[in-house]
């Protein structure tokens, strides 16, 4: 049953659900209950997810999860904590990454759990229901590209996680905004001056950090898995002319199970999952510089014409 | 001689492409190796063999001399794919 959206709460309902028992966030087949009474985190909500659906306020939550100071000493030298399910898995940081850091938290639960699903550190976009994954090494300009093809009408599944249903090349969505970094902040907002943006945190062990709302496809919030039908392995280069060459589906497997979240606690599941999962798409290196040229050339792949 | 046999149970992702993905359930190791590599493991998985049996066995133009053979193995032994007993 669908509850109603972020929006509908308001400023006041958001913050109120913030600062007590939790506000229940959709995100894909997942639940996340999260308390905060960080001003950023309340403003980048309402910002990046407003047309995320709610859950009821007891609804059980898959994760549970926090952004306050962790005591006294915490809040005196102004520095937050990430929680749990109550527990810190990391060290305190300062309020001024607090946006970035509690999206990589969100990002982190997914990451260490889960394991219905072989995940693979990657961005998944998808046209007329034709989705494309695209594993990538940080750096190599994944989430630049992500942002780019959401501005230009693709769907966005996840910029970071690809959830493989096992013995199948089927991705489960699991939205949230893109994570942009450094110079690729300004890039976006060139190549979109309309792009919704959310809070900068800078300074982050990444630079500077913000996020897209990438929720602009009319179905981004349909749960419903999308066959997959290529893997894509971006690498971005200032001044590189476009570049779509297959690679073999062995060095496929290997490099999207290097780069995959659980593959090896899978064992032999994780074996065969990614067998069945790289079986079903067909492989490409794509090298690019310009945002223009590669959504076109995406555009051709998915319509089966690559390199027209 | 020395007896070479697959080190435990090996599966294989080849769609004949040169390259093959070879996973050790036993280790849960995965590798990426040529075709000539993955012909040696798929024989030493039908059943050990000597050296000397393996390199008739191999088919003609795969893993060209003896001092090849024995590189190969050499190397599938060192990531434990295989070993001599």
């Amino acid at each position: 049953m669908k509850f109603g959206t972020l929006s509908e709460l308001g400023g006041a309902g958001l913050r109120r659900r913030l600062t007590g028992d939790g506000l229940r966030l959709r995100v894909g087949p997942y639940c996340y209950a999260i308390q905060s009474p960080v001003p950023v985190v309340a403003r980048g909500l309402a910002a990046l997810y407003s047309d995320h659906y709610l859950a009821p306020d007891r609804e059980f939550a898959d994760f549970h999860v926090a952004l306050r100071p962790a005591g006294l000493q915490q809040r005196l030298s102004k520095r937050l904590d990430f929680f749990f399910d109550e527990r810190q898995p990391f060290g305190s940081i300062p309020r001024s990454q607090a946006y970035a850091f509690f999206e990589w938290g969100l990002n982190w639960c997914l990451s260490v759990t889960m394991h219905e699903y072989l995940k693979l550190h990657a961005a998944v976009v998808a046209r007329n229901g034709v989705a494309v994954v695209m594993p990538g090494l940080p750096g190599a300009g994944k989430s630049t590209l992500c942002a780019a093809l959401a501005l230009r009408g693709w769907r966005v599944l996840s910029d970071e996680h690809a959830l493989i249903v096992p013995g199948s090349h089927r991705v489960v969505p699991v939205n949230r905004p893109v994570s942009l970094k450094n110079a690729s902040i300004e890039v976006v907002r060139r190549f979109a001056p309309d792009a919704v943006i959310g809070p900068v945190s800078d300074d982050t062990h990444k630079g500077r950090v913000a996020h897209l709302k990438a929720d602009i496809a009319p179905d981004s919030h349909d749960p419903a898995p999308l066959e997959a039908a290529f893997m894509l392995f971006p690498q971005y280069k200032a001044g590189q002319a476009l570049q779509l060459r297959p690679r073999s589906r062995a060095e496929s497997f290997i490099f999207a199970a290097h780069h995959s979240f659980n593959y090896s606690a899978l064992g032999d599941k994780g074996f065969d999952a990614m067998a069945a999962f790289v079986d079903g798409v067909d492989c490409y290196d794509l090298r690019y510089s310009d945002l223009d040229a590669v959504v076109e050339a995406l555009e051709a792949l998915v319509q089966g014409r690559p390199g027209a | 001689m020395a007896s070479w046999a697959l080190s435990g149970p090996v599966k294989f992702y080849d769609r004949g492409e040169g390259l093959v993905v070879c996973y050790r359930p036993d280790s849960g190791d995965t590798h990426l190796v040529n075709a000539e590599a993955a012909e040696i493991l798929q024989t030493l998985g039908r059943h050990p063999m000597t050296e000397t049996r393996l390199r008739e066995t191999l088919v003609p133009g795969g893993v060209a001399g003896a001092s090849a053979l024995r590189q190969l193995l050499d190397d599938l032994a060192r990531v434990d794919l295989v070993s001599a007993s």
